[in-house]
């Protein structure tokens, strides 16, 4: 009875001190504080929403992913910020950051109030406030809990539980001071949701000019960040010793790099299933946002064992081959982002076992020097057993591809 | 001189041909005619056909309630025959009166493939085509059937049915030819089908061959379009000479549009190569494998021309959209 009243005390402690705070940042930074729109020409109607918020008297900073359709069709979009009451003013774009999905723009309109950024992260648990304009719904404070860096995660994420909505990407999630410690960003659902921390943007700001580039010089920067990143990823996968373990016959990756999870999974056993399956898979499965139509960044691979110890050889082997007979890209791309698969296929020896092996590349259109990769191998069908392995990797250079693939190889055999 | 009167039906074609030698011939329902027309818009006593002093005939009608139509369509009452191969219309009923010198059109020669249409047309072959292609089903049943819901024993049911299915073309081509009174010729068309049903499966094998041990090679992607177009060409051909298709350009001009069907099909499929590749997937087991395995630095040399050819192509789109856009008026 005592615990339940000490509780109650708290809890109604905790409330106002709480409402408090949000109350006071809201506030404070309320003019600091605006919505990014996208507007087409054509329709003059909002294509694309989003937060963002004032770091100097006429810089803003929000996502990029808010902004991507106006440096995909530059002619087709105007940038807008909406500072309420009719009040909209035409944005300029003065830097992006793909890889950590940030951009940096400048308004015409200066703003004595902005934001402050954190100079460090609060530690876990402290509370923190996301705020943003959710769903075209007027502006607004959510409390969260910080509860530190994204956990096995190549891309620097904070973790936020809170209600992060879509709406609010671009906008700051805060401390309890009101300084920025990063940029609201994605929400995985269910109050979790992750915030770019506060380091990207002051990177963001350092390599900035003043004055806003060409959209193609901003291409051109897009470009250089990409293939930064993917050899920044690939690079220790492609120095290091793989960790394997066996998956029937086959020798698959167990551990190849601290972002890289791995899943299993196999058919019962006590079930007449004709041909018995083990599955693994891994896969760095967050993605750099380009476009609507084109996502990149991501690295999958897909194992696969094969016993059909009860077939006839011809009847397994016809359904072992229905198995490599279709594969598709991971990631998301149209036909005006990339071209079409360009694929070779032939039977090859690795490590003295004779396997059917495919590999196929699109290139981007956008941004040269980058290639979506698939590859598929299958051992030619010994008995009744085979052995699939599969990987794809989105924006890679051909460098990169062709020693991954070459590694892959090497690493991912039949053991017999 | 003799004189035949031909009777014909609407199509005109020739339906009795009779040949007389009398002076006089009498045309009608009536039973006494010396010819007895059937047609009931005849009458019993309709025309008559005489010979006159002159060695003219002439045909006249005899009052009858639909009269007689000229070759024209205008109703006469007497018509002399001053050629031969005139036509009238008794009642509904067309004939054609010609002279025993008449001309007849050139022989026709014996197909050169009715040897291969006789061996076609016995019974034997049509049962082992029959079968074999039996045979081929219920192994695809088989092979597809797999795990504890497969059903492939209640599958094989379907093969009678799919078998008729396949007898839809020779049926068809015996009745157009029966319609056009021409000889049907069922069981060679029956058994020409299942042949090439029976081909055309062993070309599945082979090719199933050829990919698995020379993938990508000239030889297995030229036979892949070579072979299967030669055998339809020849089916085709061949169903056609059957049901004895006698007009050149006709017989050339249906075989090709038809064996075309097997080009414009896939030509019409929209493939979407941006998302899902294509590419050879074929696998057989180990002792099928009649050749060396390719090194792995051998196939990975191979793949840098997929990078220069994707690259290339994103170069040339590159392009044309930078021009497309500098010819934009600005927005």
């Amino acid at each position: 009875m005592l615990y339940r009243v000490f509780c109650g005390l708290v809890i109604m402690l905790a409330q106002p001190a709480v409402a408090d705070t949000a109350q006071s940042v809201f506030n404070n930074y309320q003019d600091a504080l605006i919505q990014v729109q996208v507007i087409e020409n054509q329709t003059q109607r909002k294509s694309a929403i989003g937060s963002g918020f004032y770091v100097s008297d006429d810089l803003l900073i929000t996502n990029y992913h808010v902004i991507a359709e106006k440096i995909q069709s530059e002619q087709q979009y105007q940038l807008m910020a909406n500072l309420g009451d009719d009040n909209k003013q035409q944005l300029q774009i003065i830097a992006v950051d793909v890889i950590n999905d940030l951009a940096l723009l400048r308004t015409p309109q200066k703003q004595n109030r902005q934001f402050t950024l954190a100079s460090n992260l609060p530690a876990q648990g402290e509370q923190v406030f996301s705020l943003g304009n959710p769903h075209d719904l007027g502006m607004v404070v959510v409390p969260g809990t910080f509860n530190g860096m994204k956990q096995q995660s190549f891309y620097p994420r904070l973790h936020v539980t809170g209600s992060i909505n879509p709406g609010m990407s671009g906008g700051p999630s805060v401390n309890s001071n009101s300084e920025v410690i990063g940029v609201n960003v994605a929400t995985a659902g269910n109050q979790i949701g992750f915030v770019v921390p506060v380091a990207q943007v002051n990177a963001l700001l350092a390599g900035a000019n003043s004055t806003a580039p060409e959209i193609d010089t901003l291409k051109q920067q897009i470009l250089q960040q990409l293939l930064t990143n993917q050899q920044q990823m690939l690079s220790p996968m492609l120095s290091e010793q793989w960790q394997m373990q066996p998956l029937g016959k086959g020798l698959v990756p167990a551990d190849i790099a601290p972002f890289v999870q791995c899943w299993g999974h196999a058919t019962e056993l006590e079930q007449n299933n004709g041909i018995d399956t083990a599955t693994a898979s891994c896969g760095q499965s967050e993605q750099i946002y380009l476009n609507s139509g084109l996502t990149t960044g991501k690295l999958e691979m897909q194992f696969e064992w094969l016993d059909g110890k009860d077939l006839s050889p011809l009847k397994f082997n016809h359904h072992y081959q229905n198995r490599i007979s279709y594969s598709g890209a991971d990631n998301r791309a149209g036909k005006h982002d990339v071209t079409g698969f360009n694929c070779h296929s032939d039977i090859v020896a690795m490590a003295g076992k004779a396997s059917r092996v495919i590999f196929c590349v699109r290139a981007y259109k956008e941004y040269p020097q980058l290639f979506d990769a698939l590859y598929l191998a299958a051992t030619v069908a010994d008995g009744q057993q085979g052995f699939i392995s599969h990987f794809t990797l989105a924006g890679v250079t051909q460098e990169n591809a062709t020693a991954f693939a070459r590694k892959f190889m090497e690493a991912v055999v039949w053991q017999s | 001189m003799a004189i035949l009167i031909e009777l014909l039906n609407s199509q005109g074609r020739v339906t009795e041909r009779h040949k007389f030698n009398q002076p006089q011939i009498s045309l009608g329902r009536g039973y006494n005619n010396d010819i007895i027309l059937l047609d009931p818009h005849s009458c019993a006593e309709h025309a008559v056909l005489t010979l006159n002093d002159q060695q003219q005939w002439q045909l006249t009608d005899m009052d009858s309630v639909n009269g007689m139509l000229n070759q024209r369509g205008q109703r006469v009452k007497q018509q002399p025959i001053t050629q031969s191969g005139q036509q009238f219309t008794l009642g509904k009923q067309r004939l054609r009166v010609v002279f025993s010198d008449h001309p007849v059109p050139a022989t026709q020669r014996l197909q050169p493939a009715e040897r291969l249409f006789q061996w076609l047309g016995s019974p034997l072959v049509l049962i082992v085509a029959l079968l074999l292609v039996a045979i081929s089903l219920g192994y695809e049943f088989w092979l597809d059937g797999i795990g504890e819901d497969s059903q492939w024993q209640k599958q094989l049911l379907l093969i009678p049915f799919l078998l008729l299915m396949f007898a839809l073309w020779p049926l068809l081509l015996a009745l157009w030819a029966r319609f056009s009174n021409r000889e049907p010729r069922l069981k060679p068309l029956l058994a020409l089908t299942f042949c090439l049903l029976v081909i055309w499966a062993g070309w599945d094998i082979l090719a199933a061959l050829l990919n698995f041990n020379l993938n990508n090679s000239m030889l297995t992607r030229g036979l892949s379009y070579l072979l299967p177009t030669l055998l339809l060409l020849v089916f085709f051909w061949f169903s056609f000479a059957l049901v004895n298709i006698q007009r050149r350009w006709l017989h050339i001009g249906l075989t090709l549009l038809f064996s075309s069907l097997y080009w414009v099909y896939p030509w019409l499929e929209y493939s979407d190569a941006h998302y899902s590749p294509q590419f050879e997937h074929q696998l057989l087991p180990q002792v099928l494998l009649l050749r060396q395995p390719t090194a792995t630095d051998i196939f990975m040399e191979k793949t840098e021309l997929l990078f220069t050819n994707t690259a290339a192509k994103a170069e040339k789109d590159r392009v044309e959209k930078a021009a497309k856009r500098s010819n934009a008026p600005e927005a």
